[in-house]
């Protein structure tokens, strides 16, 4: 069994596109794949794939709220005076009120209250589906409930929950969000690779860095994947690529009936020829 | 008066709208552009701003928006109870003493609480580069850059606004760029916006993005905006959005030769001229009309 992910620091190079050509391109060799889509503020495997409503979640991740009894608290303000997030205030010389919007669920403040006021309450912060796609291909979502900041947490969950499932499969694709926060961190976390995904464009090679620069700090190896290869300038992703001791593995030129089966999010019924797009510069 | 452009999805051409935007409100007001997105800021470049330029910053310096526990090596004595509590696993048993993964770190200090020896002491990490740069259309863009591998993205924005905030003179505009996703770093050039420019661009993907995006728009209870980008890609999608848009539709960028050009030469696309500055131009009449009670 192995483990890659796909990533990409900039938005829109084409993560979940290359994501999901990996998977039908394993799938055509007889390989059975888990696509896993961690990009939980924003998922879109699914609607590449065909399917327009998550429903039935398998499970739900969650978090922490401290909840405080008004009959135990001693008013101190300890809790107030030890969040660092500035969760918690006391109007007054009240029982302190916790902004939720501010928590991050770290435990200061019931690790350090002196009279035993606080618990922990128990919140839904996400879901995660599992899609059983074709013989051979199944995904597994997760997303995260609007209005939640703190998402690496629901991604961290998911990545639990696929632990149980990792060895029926021969690869696991992880489809990272855009960016190079936390999110995207935990869900680079202990994969064998990564596929940078990047275009040929000042944008494309600026944002490439960014992530290369963090695959590093996770020691995580990453292979670059440039979509659209031929709209641009190639030089710049060579050099970004030189720079950080990385190679061009694969490049995808832009076409015009890959992007159309993107914007109506029917990948599936053309997955012969959107597989046969990925043009490898060596056997992956 | 700060309009917010944000999108959900990533790569459907917030930075491209609100580059040109801020160009566009420049002819008549005071503007500050504000990159949110501290992953990896875009904003800049758009604005002219290239790697050789980078150097001639009006500003730049590292912030700290976090703190991070050091370890005293000679006190630790591996007990684990700090590696017990934190919620965050940031904590790992290390060869002499527990060592930090700093990218899992959240600062939150209990560590140092728990630590039965004292071994453990919170110190203020610099995790961010903010700069300041004064672009070639007489107005600052103010951007952050978290250093690889930190987190607290979230806690950057809101220091990279506050910065901007005092440039700010009489009836400034403040167009503030927003980074790909819902959740910390959104939400923190969220809060406090006057009105959110939604992108989306046509496809399904980025309509069901959009949906959510907007879902956290409405719990903050601030006006918005549609804009469908690549509008001609696919007109059916395109319409969809406008219809579930309504009278909130802003216009739309057709996926002209001349936006391709203006991404590749990284030329802000109200500079590109023909139909695509036509486009931006009624989307700004269309965003000056739907904020007239906000300034």
């Amino acid at each position: 069994m192995k483990e890659i992910a796909v990533t990409g620091g900039k938005g829109g190079t084409g993560k979940s596109t290359v994501a999901i050509m990996f998977a039908f391109k394993q799938i055509e060799l007889g390989k059975k794949v888990l696509l896993v889509d961690c990009d939980v503020e924003c998922p879109n495997d699914h609607i590449l794939l065909g399917i327009n409503e998550l429903k039935n979640p398998v499970s739900k991740t969650t978090t922490f709220y401290p909840v405080i009894d008004d009959d135990k608290c001693t008013k101190c303000g300890l809790c107030v005076r030890s969040c660092r997030s500035s969760a918690l205030f006391q109007p007054g010389d009240s029982v302190p009120v916790l902004n939720k919007d501010l928590c991050s669920s770290c435990g200061v403040c019931w690790n350090v209250c002196p009279s035993n006021a606080i618990s922990k309450e128990e919140v839904v912060n996400g879901e995660i589906f599992r899609n059983d796609i074709l013989d051979g291909l199944t995904l597994v979502t997760g997303r995260s409930i609007p209005g939640v900041r703190e998402t690496s947490p629901v991604v961290e969950q998911v990545r639990d929950y696929i632990d149980g499932l990792k060895s029926s499969f021969d690869l696991v694709v992880i489809d990272t969000a855009a960016g190079a926060h936390c999110t995207v961190m935990r869900a680079l976390e202990d994969v064998e690779k990564a596929y940078s995904v990047t275009e040929p464009t000042p944008l494309g090679a600026h944002d490439l860095s960014v992530i290369l620069r963090v695959l590093k700090v996770l020691k995580v190896p990453s292979d670059i994947v440039l979509n659209r290869s031929d709209i641009g300038n190639k030089a710049l992703i060579d050099e970004v690529a030189r720079k950080h001791g990385s190679n061009v593995c694969c490049e995808i030129p832009y076409d015009d009936d890959l992007a159309r089966f993107y914007s109506e999010g029917n990948f599936l019924e053309h997955r012969l020829s959107i597989s046969k797009l990925l043009k490898l510069y060596k056997s992956q | 008066m700060r309009i917010t452009v944000l999108s959900g999805k990533g790569g459907v051409g917030k930075s491209m709208l609100a580059s040109s935007l801020a160009i566009l409100f420049s002819k008549k007001f005071n503007v500050i552009a504000v990159d949110c997105d501290v992953d990896a800021p875009n904003l800049a470049l758009w604005l002219g701003i290239d790697n050789s330029k980078k150097g001639g910053a009006f500003k730049s310096y590292m912030i700290s928006t976090v703190e991070k526990p050091i370890i005293d090596e000679d006190v630790c004595t591996k007990c684990g109870k700090c590696l017990d509590a934190c919620n965050f696993g940031a904590l790992s048993n290390g060869k002499r003493a527990v060592e930090l993964i700093p990218y899992r770190c959240e600062g939150c200090g209990l560590c140092e609480i728990i630590c039965p020896v004292d071994a453990i002491e919170m110190k203020k990490v610099e995790n961010c580069t903010l700069s300041h740069y004064e672009t070639e259309y007489d107005f600052p863009v103010v951007q952050g850059q978290i250093e690889p591998g930190e987190a607290e993205s979230g806690e950057a924005v809101t220091e990279i606004r506050k910065y901007a905030d005092t440039l700010c003179k009489k009836d400034a505009v403040i167009i503030q760029d927003g980074a790909a996703g819902i959740g910390c770093p959104v939400i923190a050039s969220i809060v406090g916006s006057d009105y959110v420019v939604a992108v989306a661009e046509s496809s399904m993907s980025s309509f069901s993005d959009l949906k959510r995006a907007l879902e956290v728009v409405n719990q903050f209870k601030i006006p918005y905006g549609v804009v469908v980008n690549k509008y001609d890609l696919n007109k059916n999608i395109s319409n969809e959005i406008m219809k579930f848009a309504g009278d909130r539709y802003l216009g739309g960028i057709n996926y002209h030769k001349d936006v391709i050009k203006s991404i590749v030469d990284l030329k802000p696309a109200v500079e590109m001229g023909g139909n695509v500055r036509k486009e931006l131009e009624d989307i700004f009449q269309n965003v000056l009309e739907s904020t007239k009670g906000l300034f």
